[in-house]
Formats: C-alpha cells, structure tokens, sequence
C-alpha cells in the first residue's frame, strides 16, 4: 500500500528538483517559484500519506504493541529540547510541572513521544505570540495524566466534539502559513486508546484549551524484570 | 573515454527520471527494463556501474545480481541497488547478493550523482586497470 501511494508522488518530486535546479534548462523567477510550490505541496501530501498510512495501520488493528517501561521525564526533556526553536520563533513559554517520582508508565515510548509533540505543536500553533504553554503529569490510582495546556485561542463548544475526528481543521486566525494534515489529533486519539487510555479536552473560547490523557502505568506484577531495572 | 552507466527500471517514468537526473554528468546511460535484458546488455557492453530497481519483471534484481557475480568477466561490476522497502532484512538480502550499495526511494535526484560519483572513483583506485578489447575478451590480468 505505502509502495503505490509514494511512487507516483516520488516521480512528481523528481522531477519538479530536476526542472527546479535548472537540469532541463533555464526557468525564469516566476517558473522557479511555481515549482518550489510544487514541491513544498509534495511534501506535504507525502506528510499526509504517512500519517493515513500510520492511522491506517492503527485502526485496522495491525500495528505490533510493544509495550514497555517507559519514564514521561525523559521523553519531555527531549520534546522541549526540540520544540525550543518554534517556541523562540512564536516568543512562547513552555512549563513543565511532573509529580515528583511518578512511576513509569506502560506503554510505547516512541508513540508516547507522537502523542505528546502532536499536543504540544497544536497547542502552540493555536495560541498568540508571546502565549503561555505547560505539561502537567500526575498519577492517580495506577493511571497516569498528562495534560497539554495553552492560554490561546481556544476552541468553540460546538468544535470540541469533531476535534478529534480525521481531517478536521479549525480555522486558525493566527497562522498564515500552511496548515497541518487535519491528522495530527486523530493520530492522538488512537494511539492512546490503543494502548489502553483515554484523552479528552476542556476548553474556552478567547481563553485557552487543556487536553489531557491518562495511561496505565506500569504494574509491577506483571512485568517484574522490568521494574526491578527502574 | 565516458564511463558507461546501466540503468535497469520497469517503469517508464522512473526511467526518465533517472536519465534525466544523470544526463548532465557526462556518462554514456544505457537501459535495461527487465533482469534478462540487463544481463545481456551487461555481458555485451561491460558497463562501469549497474543502477537497478531490485522489483523487477521475469526476474528480481537480487537475482541479477546474483547471476553477475558469478560470472568472472561481470563480476566486478559495482551495482547500486534500489529498493523501496526500508526493511533490516531486504538490506541484508541486497548486500548478500553482491550489490555494493543500496538506496531507498524516494531516490533524491539532488544526491544520486554524488553517490554514483564517489562509487565510481572508489570502484577505479581499487582495480586500476580493467581493459576490455574490442573482441570482448578479457584483459588477461583481471
């Protein structure tokens, strides 16, 4: 399947390079930019097609779960680490507030990682220069929670329900340049519920939004090698 | 003399592509579309490089590769493999069968004349002198 949808894709991108980098012979400026638009449209259909492909895989059940222990700390250390250049560039603040020893959580650690800088990307891209964005995690009875939160724009109650639903994209004042997938929250949503959780959203309109998701955390019974090297 | 590039690709487009991005590198491109075809034109014409989708019609590239190996006058033949899955094992089943290298598409028409470049001027530091007579026969020090 990912073989027929990229081919066609690779031979559109080969060729607006070789006619872009000027190897079937001069383009003027006006030429040039209509292929560097074909190119970054390219992109971002084959952006798409990963995430269709990955969603896919999800829902028809066919991804392998490979779950382990897996420690938030670490993972929202390193998602900070990479976020710091879009936060520069929007002149936005990320806090970081983790229950002290919160045991590790069951599940897997790269998805873990997708779910959370899918949260933080849409946060910050919903929320005006200079905006405030935090991490909450917690634990609570063998569950742990972790909420994205944001001071932005906020989502209408009537928008909150089909937020989650694929390809749905809410009109965003703030950003002029091109949106995401419509994906991105989706994705979100079935990876948690796959690996046992569940995510849900409170939000103002004009005040800010806070979505949050609970996975179990790890049962020391069932996976004792594994708790032993925490 | 030009170095002679053979290209082996089922697909037409792909095909084009792949002229097109090394059309402007000086080397003589000739064209394969199935695995017999590229034996023969391999045997005929001695080419310095192999470029070769690995899904081929008749017969794969893993086989082709296989086949050219074992043949003493084609077996120094460096082959550039490409291959659309990303899998561990298809890299292990590609250098197994005497590919010299691989690639994964999306091929990036930015990178591939590098790559080929560079296999070319290692492949000529290795075997310093490879001569082939006009009768096809073999240089007797190869």
């Amino acid at each position: 399947m990912s073989h027929e949808l990229r081919t066609p894709l690779n031979v559109i991108i080969g060729f607006s390079q070789l006619m872009a980098d000027e190897v079937t012979g001069k383009v003027n400026e006006e030429q040039k930019q209509c292929l560097s638009d074909v190119l970054d449209s390219s992109e971002h259909l084959l952006e798409l097609i990963n995430e269709v492909l990955d969603l896919s895989k999800i829902e028809s059940g066919k991804i392998e779960l490979t779950q382990e222990n897996v420690v938030l700390t670490e993972i929202i250390t390193s998602l900070t680490r990479s976020m710091t250049p879009i936060l520069i560039q929007r002149k936005q603040s990320l806090d970081v507030e983790i229950e002290e020893s919160l045991p590790p959580v069951y599940t897997d650690e790269g998805k873990l990682e997708q779910v959370l800088l899918n949260l933080v990307v849409n946060s910050s891209k919903f929320t005006p220069e200079g905006g405030k964005l935090k991490i909450e995690a917690g634990s609570n009875d063998g569950w742990c929670r972790v909420s994205v939160i944001d001071n932005g724009i906020g989502i209408k109650k009537e928008d909150q329900e089909r937020i989650f639903e694929p390809f749905c994209q809410l009109e965003n004042p703030l950003t002029k340049e091109g949106n995401g997938t419509g994906l991105g929250l989706a994705l979100v949503k079935q990876i948690v519920e796959r690996y046992g959780g569940r995510i849900w959203l409170e939000s103002e309109y004009g005040k800010g939004s806070r979505f949050t998701f609970i996975l179990p955390l790890a049962i020391k019974d069932i996976h004792p090698e594994e708790k032993k090297r925490q | 003399m030009k170095e002679k590039i053979l290209i082996v690709e089922d697909t037409p487009l792909h095909m084009k592509l792949m002229e097109m991005t090394l059309r402007a590198q000086n080397y003589t491109l000739l064209k394969a579309t199935d695995g017999e075809e590229a034996l023969d034109i391999a045997a005929r014409e001695r080419p310095d490089l192999i470029l070769m989708d690995i899904r081929l019609p008749k017969m794969s590239g893993f086989e082709v590769a296989k086949k050219l190996r074992e043949n003493p006058a084609l077996s120094h033949i460096p082959i550039i493999a490409i291959t659309a899955h990303a899998m561990s094992g298809d890299r292990d089943k590609i250098i197994a069968s005497g590919c010299a290298t691989y690639l994964t598409k999306p091929v990036d028409t930015r990178q591939l004349p590098g790559v080929i470049a560079e296999m070319l001027l290692k492949r000529k530091k290795e075997t310093p002198s490879v001569n082939v007579g006009s009768n096809g026969k073999e240089n007797p020090d190869n």
